[in-house]
């Protein structure tokens, strides 16, 4: 008890705990024991009813029995001993009512038993193990009222019934209290245990007590630092989720942006790649693999030296990574990539690491070239431009001194007898005229002001037509061979362009196999599933005919190639070539919708590709007068409006010989005059280019004043002012100049001979070209 | 309060109740049963004779009755602390129209068990009438003369095995061979015949 005294004195909160803590446990122990005592008393008062079932059933008089009183006892008396403790023990379990009618009950079931089993002397210490039993209860109270009933028990019965207890007749009070005294000796050591332990039990409680409070602040720290944990775990896992969108934010702007990043560790050759980088080097991102060399399997070969030389640089020099190349899609499509990194450094200047980014430029690049091609078209546009009118220019003056040149040696020759000393001079006048009028015809051709002719051609027949004169162009050391398409298609064209074309090619294949060599003509339909681009031009996807001219002459380098179609390039020095050939090749062709390519390696040959657009339309035959000395001739009224005087002249001076009644005008509005103050002509001659008034806008007026009227216009080359991209409209003709006697009077006849054109302006673009001859 | 005085009106009940039972237990367990006159001689047509040589000491059973099973045993723990041992017989009730096996019951197997002891069936209970015995435990001791020593029971209740002044009595009298006048004690046991049977006969 000191040490209860100490706990109380030195800590209230702890004696006020280990109190309640002791008080619940006693009444812990009473309640438990209370129910020990409850199933106790019933197993005794059933132990009771078996040994008196067992030892005496009934008794007997003579040859009658009935049941003993033992047994009445057992069962009657037995209950009534035992049904109020068992009733308390179950529901009054803990009172102190409860343990001392136990206390008193459990006394006088052992007087019972005792009497039932025969007042053994065995039976009798189930008094004092009741006894160590109500101990139990840890209250030295019950063990007082216990002992109150036993010696109760044999002060009555030693007065009333000694023999039953004692087993005489008469009995003497000390003996009850000898009996007693027994008693009372087991119960003081019970007491001084049960004193013991309720001070062992207070100890326990207070260490309990200690112990709670312990474990309070325990708990407290805990539940602080849960609480804190808790919280931590909050900011962590917004913090992760802040990051994943963050990093998703970032992904999405690196996928807008088509911009990747990377981290290469140098050392380890170990690299950490975005899903963007992933994506734009065509890989899937577990694909992709963690080493460099998995990245620049798709770099392009020949930019692959370049990005290992500039990684190589990083790694080995610390120079920042800097690197435009392009990487090969498993489509097949290309990707242009911009990367560039920064290199980190240890303390001591080796690279560990580079970080870095790479991002698509595909569409800069490409928006890059198309600018870089459209502005060297505009600079070739220019150019063609600036050589077409200067062409021009020089070819309608040109032209005019040719026609008038021509003109008049022809006119000459006619009058000439064929043994004239004189025609020989005037046949080479005429063919010097007819060269500087084809030398006017490339210039025009390859600024492409020439009246384009077009119709619906077949180039095998083309080269077919042309194969007997192209054997002689290139010679016998050089093999000529044809590999025609037998389904090849049609194309628009002027076929005598592609003639030209076709001559201009195969001259250049011969001059570049001076030893001798294979000359191969091959034509094919080639259908294109994309747009190409070759140079500054562009083909769209379509179906087109190709017609290709190969040798395995001594080729070109790169450098002549791209000036390949330059007018005035030429290779074959000075009085060789003009440097007008390929030009006025790259001029028709282009005129004609299509494109011209080359493909050519030094001492490897070339080969020239000329594409067209294919067509379904079918091959018109041209019609073919035989040649004859004889111009055709006519009656009909004709005025010819020419500001050059001398041109103005020959050609009335011809049609006047042909018998035509031939008027002059020298231009425009003197036309106009002479036409509304005369009656119809039949046919009006007229030059396209002339001061004051164009020939397009006599052509205009005379539609609108005398519609039925033919108009045949002569021109060297071609102008808005003629017709709309070299094609002319119904209801005019052209002669071009330089024109020889015969070609203006069969044109001439050829134009009166036509049917007139319709009354009113019904002029349509769509309707078909008319055939006209130059 | 009144749940305080209901509590303890129920224990008084309770106690009450319980002391009456005990009371009417202890009235029963110390009513004595009833004795005829035994004789002071041995009787002449006793179906044995007694022994000259040493005290006869003749027991009366019933056969079925419990409380006679602590009369048997406390005379067993008597003649295993006394020597010379009295000449033993028990008489065991055989009413009329009973077999043997009726009277070949534990209590007659318990009492075969004890070490120099005669056994006898009393047919009818004719012995038991000839030495004046109606209850079961009932006790006669004559001593070598065939002179009445002791005549009762030798328990101190009613199947009470305790020691008791009953047997002390009967080891003094077997102790002190003569000169004393007869003990009696009450016997404690069952009617070996029912009410009335006896004076029929």
């Amino acid at each position: 008890m000191s040490e209860r005294n100490s706990v109380f004195s030195s800590d209230p909160e702890i004696s006020a705990r280990t109190i309640a803590l002791f008080k619940e446990q006693q009444q812990n122990i009473t309640e438990h024991t209370d129910r020990l005592f409850g199933r106790l008393m019933l197993w005794q008062w059933a132990a009771g009813v078996a040994a008196a079932l067992f030892l005496a059933p009934r008794t007997w008089a003579g040859l009658e029995s009935s049941i003993h009183p033992h047994l009445l006892a057992a069962v009657f008396l037995g209950g009534l001993v035992t049904v109020l403790p068992i009733w308390l023990a179950w529901h009054q379990p803990g009172r102190v009512l409860t343990r001392h009618v136990i206390a008193v009950g459990q006394m006088l079931m052992s007087g019972l038993l005792i009497h039932l089993t025969g007042g053994r002397l065995e039976t009798h210490f189930h008094i004092f193990g009741s006894l160590a039993i109500l101990a139990f209860y840890r209250d030295w109270r019950v063990l007082v009222s216990a002992s109150l009933v036993v010696v109760g028990d044999h002060l009555i019965r030693g007065l009333f019934w000694p023999q039953s207890v004692y087993g005489v007749w008469s009995a003497s009070i000390w003996r009850s209290i000898e009996h007693g005294g027994w008693v009372v000796f087991e119960v003081t050591f019970l007491i001084i245990s049960i004193r013991k332990s309720l001070s062992e039990m207070m100890s326990v409680a207070e260490r309990q007590a200690r112990l709670e409070r312990l474990n309070g602040s325990f708990e407290r720290k805990v539940a602080e630092r849960t609480a804190e944990l808790t919280r931590e775990i909050q900011e962590r896992r917004q913090v992760e989720q802040h990051l994943k969108e963050s990093e998703a934010r970032l992904a999405r702007a690196q996928q807008i942006a088509r911009l990747g990043s990377w981290e290469w560790d140098v050392a380890q050759d170990k690299v950490v790649w975005t899903e963007e980088t992933a994506r734009l080097y065509g890989f899937n991102n577990e694909d992709l693999g963690k080493h460099m060399e998995r990245c620049l399997e798709r770099v392009h070969p020949d930019d692959i030296a370049q990005v290992r030389a500039s990684l190589a640089a990083a790694a080995q020099n610390g120079q920042p990574f800097k690197s435009d190349h392009r990487v090969l899609l498993p489509d097949g499509s290309e990707r242009f990539l911009h990367g560039v990194g920064e290199v980190l450094c240890n303390e001591r200047g080796g690279a560990i690491r580079v970080i870095g980014t790479v991002q698509d430029v595909t569409d800069a690049r490409r928006a890059a070239l198309a600018l870089q091609r459209s502005e060297e078209q505009l600079r070739q546009s220019q150019k063609m431009e600036a050589m077409g009118r200067l062409a021009g220019g020089v070819a309608h003056d040109f032209n005019n001194l040719l026609t008038v040149i021509n003109g008049y040696s022809g006119m000459t020759l006619l009058q000439l007898e064929q043994t004239h000393p004189v025609r020989k001079n005037a046949e080479e006048i005429q063919k010097a005229a007819e060269r500087a009028a084809a030398l006017t015809g490339q210039l025009l051709a390859f600024s492409r002001k020439q009246v384009l002719q077009p119709r619906i051609i077949q180039l095998n027949q083309v080269v077919d037509g042309l194969e007997k004169m192209l054997r002689r162009l290139i010679g016998e050391n050089i093999e000529f061979a044809t590999v025609f398409d037998s389904g090849l298609g049609n194309v628009k064209a002027d076929p005598g362009q592609i003639e030209q074309v076709i001559i201009n090619l195969v001259v250049n294949a011969r001059d570049a196999m001076p030893q001798g060599g294979k000359l191969t003509i091959r034509t094919a339909n080639v259908s294109l599933d994309q747009t190409t681009q070759f140079r500054n031009r562009s083909l769209n996807i379509g179906e087109y005919v190709m017609l290709a001219v190969s040798d395995t002459g001594v080729g070109m380098t790169a450098e002549v190639q791209a000036h390949l179609f330059e007018p005035f390039f030429t290779t074959k020095g000075v009085g060789r070539g003009t440097g007008l050939g390929l030009a006025t090749c790259y001029g028709i062709i282009s005129q004609s919708e299509g494109d011209i390519r080359v493909y050519s390696e030094p001492n490897r040959g070339t080969t020239f590709k000329v594409y067209l657009p294919r067509t379904d339309a079918p091959a018109i035959q041209p019609l073919r007068e035989p040649e004859s000395n004889l111009l055709p001739a006519g009656n009909e009224s004709v005025l010819v409006v020419e500001d050059d005087v001398s041109v103005r002249r020959l050609a009335v001076a011809l049609l006047c010989e042909c018998g035509y009644r031939v008027q002059e005008a020298g231009d425009g509005m003197s036309a106009l005059q002479i036409i509304n103050s005369a009656p119809t002509f039949d046919l009006v001659i007229t030059d396209v280019i002339m001061p004051r008034m164009s020939g397009r806008e006599l052509y205009d007026k005379l539609r609108a004043t005398a519609p039925r009227t033919r108009v045949l216009s002569m021109s060297g080359y071609t102008d808005d002012a003629l017709a709309q991209h070299g094609v002319l409209t119904p209801g005019l003709w052209f002669i071009e100049k330089p024109f020889s006697p015969a070609r203006l009077a069969r044109k001439v006849r050829e134009v009166l001979d036509a049917p007139a054109p319709p009354p009113s302006d019904t002029t349509s673009p769509n309707q078909p070209l008319l055939p006209l001859e130059r | 309060m009144r749940g305080r005085f209901s509590r303890f009106v129920i224990g008084a009940v309770w106690l009450v109740a319980v002391g009456i039972g005990l009371a009417i237990m202890m009235n029963y367990e110390t009513a004595a049963g009833r004795t005829g006159e035994t004789p002071d001689v041995w009787p002449a047509d006793a179906s044995f004779q007694f022994d000259s040589t040493r005290p006869t000491l003749v027991l009366f059973a019933h056969p079925k009755c419990p409380c006679t099973r602590a009369g048997l045993r406390g005379l067993n723990r008597l003649l295993a602390q006394h020597s010379p041992r009295p000449a033993t017989h028990i008489f065991f009730l055989k009413p009329e129209g009973t077999d043997e096996d009726w009277v070949h019951s534990d209590l007659w197997r318990e009492a075969a068990a004890i070490p120099e002891l005669i056994l006898h069936i009393d047919d009818a209970g004719r012995e038991a009438k000839r030495f004046g015995v109606q209850t079961s435990g009932h006790v006669v001791m004559y001593d070598a003369e065939g002179q009445l020593r002791f005549s009762g029971g030798i328990t101190a209740a009613r199947g009470q095995e305790r020691d008791n002044a009953s047997r002390d009595q009967l080891r003094s009298c077997l102790m002190a061979q003569e000169g004393l006048t007869p003990l009696h004690t009450p016997v404690y046991g069952c009617p070996l015949r029912k009410d009335g049977e006896l004076a029929a006969n």
